[in-house]
């Protein structure tokens, strides 16, 4: 339910899975009071060592797995290629003779303590301690803001939680191999988690099984007491047997439906089969004027089937043009929806018009059938005609007070525990997965941090450099590392440089070292290397590397993470100014943006649905008020339903889009059926059949109003109170609006 | 970091030796391990003194340094090199403290240093001989029984990269360790000898601050 064309929407919602961790399996492992930290550590090993094929191909548990190294060698090895001109200015201040002594001193100091073990390959890379002048820039790294080490492992600040990171080759829309992964995880979780540990996963795929688990059971739930609920009010309405040819009518309708949609499409949605019991009330509709007008026995079939087949026929073109515009939306599941529903009416309306008659011809009259319609008195047509405008007026004014819902949550199911588990998530280790990502773009990997490094500039003039994670600090492109190492060289090729090497050889000496020790400093005294995502590997940041400078195509895309605000949304407005080429998406932007797609295609499918029913009504009456009469119920039953939403304070999302569709379809049926019996001069039993075919369609729609995913509940409230209030005004306003017309 | 398991083997190795301290050495690591361990379950606390030399290419002649290390149940270690430079660290818990020559003291959370984290954790290891959490990183083997030597191969990738084994013995009788020795890969060597140990003694509380 997310658009696949060539918009903006369907572009930003591609590129929001490409941003870091937007893939990744996060499994947080929690010492509950008592256990030890060692005990936690232990298990996280041996529970990542069990994640395998065919649902896991990688685990990590911290910086080591990453093929990690020493940072601060690995800093003190690019630092050539970030020397800014402040940088060179510090070294000039640091490295007099007296300088380098005091620094090699420490640095020979620092052998003695037990840190100096770590520190031995540092001091001959880096024997000056220059590798401070590159630290600040690994603060825009900072991913996982409260992600800590603990020996090789992540751990929380706290030091009670530890996290491991794991790679799946499971698509994260399939929902049957995401069931089989978390089932293997259940399983090594029992057989190596302890019960002073527990573990939780976390990753989009859960989101998927749960709406998949959903819709399942609501599909059964819809589609039971859909059939029930129809069966109900045939055998209370109908009571003979011939009635049940009637009833069978829309479960053929849905085989054909289900049959060509499947043909078609190849794979179905839970929310195309799902609507397969709506459609049963739909497609119902005919197969009741039909049996009730023929079993009226108010003229001969052949002068019923004539009064009845241009309402029926006209009935169901009606509703297929309102169907029509769905199939031009840019929603996939839209479409699909409407190629479903649309091959049900057609079916049904064949059906009803050249089978079912058929059918009922060779059945017996039974005794006692009626041959009128429902009777009911008559009310005055004034008292009628004001209680509706007031109806319509107060729910009109309701309606202004709606609002439209783009938010992600309204289209799918998150279960509490999946809302929870991603708010501890959060509070334990920061934010990362809830951040906004600027898109920078580049025919090559070279342009594509050149394009990366103007945007960090830009943005770290306008925020604090701790709320940006970029490479761009630690990755500038290609021309400017080489402008650093120029830089680099030209200092060390001055005299203060010379002064600093000769005063590090000799106090060397003095203190000790031998000849060689400072050799792999002087090879970058000398030979400066260049920055690359494979430099960055060596010191346990290939991962972070990769995961922030992706290929898409043919092109190579560098991601900024940022803080998803509207602040931060600001400073990507044209009129700010951004460099050009960025792009930011996020899930509040994504909000806005599916939003204003909804509000767009609400407008275009109401107008493209009320015009083609115009013209369906025009060309059936042939008299403007006589069509406009047909539209009552349609009018009626949108407004109410906008009304009640407004004054219940429901927000309008893209469901209701096809709620609203399926109003306009289902109410002009009750329009048309009630305007050709009034001005036909025939009672075939219409009022009866309207008023079944209300609240069949109400069977149909009430089962959605009792499903759990919020799509289809959707639906289904929003519909049965459009049909709740288009179906009285088809019974009583458009008689009403008869009564009081000249000459009738 | 890796090398950091240098370091933590070298001066955790030693406590744990003392504190379980062996009475007869036994003919199978399990067996020598288990009464380390059993002896090791008595301390309370531990006092001494060290001497630490390094032969590393990187210097002509042996580093020597001399120093002082405490140890008190359950997990608050002191050790610091007092001789030719005043270094150290303490670790209480989550929180330390650590000092270098011509620095201020500092304060740190142990889990925002991972070298000083790692060293801390198997510090405490070894004071506890707690074999089945360093049998996690090292093969353990015993060399000779009397005096009881051990040698440990880390079986960590990342710390086989740099550290080749340790050896650890023990004065004759087995009732305190008498030198660590680390050897790494390429060829550098440390070798810390112990003296005046003394076990379950009084270890002021000021000394963890």
């Amino acid at each position: 339910m997310l658009p696949d064309d060539r918009s903006q929407v369907a572009e930003d919602f591609r590129l929001l899975q490409k941003a870091p961790f937007a893939k990744k399996v996060f499994i947080d492992l929690e010492a509950r009071p008592g256990a030890s930290r060692e005990t936690l550590l232990a298990t996280a090993e041996q529970l990542a060592g069990r994640l395998k094929s065919p649902y896991f191909s990688r685990t990590v548990c911290g910086p080591a797995d990453m093929a990690g190294g020493n940072i601060t060698c690995g800093l003190a090895q690019m630092l050539p290629s970030l020397v800014s001109g402040g940088d060179v200015a510090t070294m000039e201040r640091w490295l007099t003779p007296e300088g380098v002594r005091e620094r090699l001193r420490k640095s020979y100091e620092r052998l003695f303590t037990p840190e100096g073990w770590a520190s031995k390959e540092l001091i001959r890379t880096d024997p000056l301690g220059l590798n401070v002048l590159a630290l600040g820039r690994l603060r825009c790294l900072n991913l996982v803001p409260k992600l800590r080490l603990y020996g090789d492992q992540f751990i929380s600040a706290d030091g009670r939680h530890t996290l491991i990171v794991a790679d799946t080759p499971v698509a994260m829309t399939d929902s049957a191999a995401t069931e089989r992964m978390v089932q293997h995880f259940g399983r090594q979780v029992k057989a190596v988690v302890p019960e002073s540990v527990r573990a939780s996963m976390l990753s989009g795929h859960l989101y998927t099984l749960a709406n998949a688990v959903a819709i399942k059971a609501d599909v059964s739930l819809v589609l039971t007491f859909s059939t029930l609920g129809i069966a109900a009010l045939f055998l209370i309405f109908l009571r003979s047997l011939p009635g049940l040819f009637a009833f069978l009518v829309p479960f053929s309708a849905l085989a054909v439906a289900t049959v060509a949609a499947a043909a078609f499409y190849g794979t179905l949605s839970a929310m195309t089969v799902g609507f397969g019991g709506v459609l049963l009330g739909i497609s119902v509709d005919y197969a009741v004027l039909v049996y009730l007008g023929l079993r009226s026995r108010s003229g001969s079939p052949a002068e019923v089937l004539s009064d009845i087949s241009p309402p029926v026929l006209f009935g169901g073109l009606t509703t297929l043009a309102a169907f029509t515009p769905l199939l031009l939306s840019v929603l996939p599941g839209h479409r699909q929806l409407a190629f479903f529903s649309m091959a049900g009416i057609v079916a049904a309306l064949l059906i009803s018009l050249f089978v079912l008659p058929q059918a009922l011809s060779s059945a017996p009259v039974e005794r006692g059938a009626t041959a009128s319609g429902t009777r009911h008195p008559r009310l005055p047509s004034r008292v009628v005609v004001a209680v509706w405008l007031v109806l319509i007026g107060v729910c009109a004014w309701q309606a202004t007070r709606v609002e439209f819902d783009g938010r992600l949550r309204s289209l799918s199911l998150i279960p509490d525990r999946l809302a929870r588990a991603e708010d501890d998530f959060a509070h334990t280790w920061g934010g990362a997965r809830g951040k906004a990502v600027a898109f920078t773009r580049g025919a090559s990997p070279e342009e594509a941090l050149q394009a990366n490094a103007r945007l960090y500039d830009y943005l770290a003039a306008r925020l604090k450099t701790d709320e940006i994670v970029s490479l761009a600090p630690i990755l500038p492109p290609a021309s400017r590392q080489e402008a650093s190492r120029e830089r680099w060289a030209a200092f060390w090729q001055s005299e203060a440089g010379k002064r600093a090497v000769a005063a590090l050889l000799d106090e060397g000496r003095a203190l000790g070292f031998s000849e060689g020790a400072f050799e792999p400093f002087l090879r970058l005294v000398r030979h400066p290397p260049a920055i690359s995502t494979e430099m960055l590997s060596t010191v346990g940041l290939g991962e972070l590397a990769d995961s922030m400078v992706v290929r898409d195509g043919r092109a190579t895309l560098a991601m900024t993470l940022l803080p998803d605000t509207p602040a931060v949304a600001a400073l990507f407005h044209p009129e700010a100014g951004p460099p050009p080429g960025t792009r930011l998406v996020s899930q509040s932007r994504f909000q806005e943006e599916v939003s204003a797609a909804i509000q767009h295609d609400f407008v275009r499918f109401l107008v493209l649905a009320v015009a083609a029913n115009l013209l369906l009504l025009a060309v059936l009456y042939r008299d403007w008020r006589k069509a406009l009469c047909a539209l009552v119920p349609v009018v009626t039953g949108l407004v109410v339903m906008l009304g009640v939403m407004g004054l219940a304070g429901l927000d309008f999302n893209l469901f209701n889009i096809a709620a609203t569709v399926l109003i306009i379809g289902l109410a002009v049926d009750y329009g048309i059926f009630m305007v050709s019996k009034l001005s036909g001069g025939y009672d075939h039993a219409t009022e009866r059949a309207v008023l079944l075919c209300g609240l069949t369609t109400l069977a149909g729609f009430g089962s959605l109003a009792l499903a759990k995913h919020p799509a289809m509940h959707s639906i289904g409230v929003s519909v049965i109170l459009g049909i709740c209030a288009a179906v009285p005004a088809a019974l009583l306003v458009i008689p009403a609006l008869y009564r009081g017309e000249p000459g009738e | 970091m890796k090398r950091l398991l240098i370091a933590l083997a070298l001066c955790c190795s030693l406590l744990a030796a003392w504190a379980a301290a062996a009475k007869q050495p036994a003919p199978e690591p399990t067996s020598v391990l288990a009464r380390l361990q059993k002896t090791a379950s008595g301390v309370k606390t531990i006092a001494g003194s060290f001497v630490q030399e390094r032969h590393l290419a990187m210097l002509r002649k042996a580093q020597t340094a001399r120093g002082r290390f405490y140890f008190c149940q359950p997990s608050r270690i002191r050790w610091e090199v007092t001789e030719p430079v005043r270094a150290g660290f303490v670790i209480n818990g989550d929180n330390g403290r650590r000092w270098r020559p011509g620095e201020k003291p500092q304060s740190f959370e142990v889990s925002r240093e991972p070298v000083l984290a790692v060293i801390a954790s198997q510090l405490i290891a070894w004071a506890r001989c707690d074999f089945a959490t360093l049998q996690r990183d090292y093969g353990i083997s015993v060399l000779s029984e009397e005096p009881v030597s051990l040698k440990l191969v880390p079986s960590r990738a990342a710390a086989s990269k740099f550290l080749d084994h340790l050896n650890i013995t023990f004065a004759p009788g087995g009732q305190q360790v008498r030198t660590v020795e680390v050897f790494e890969k390429g060829g550098d060597s440390t070798r810390i000898t112990f003296l005046d140990t003394v076990i379950n003694g009084p270890v002021e509380e000021g000394l963890f601050n």
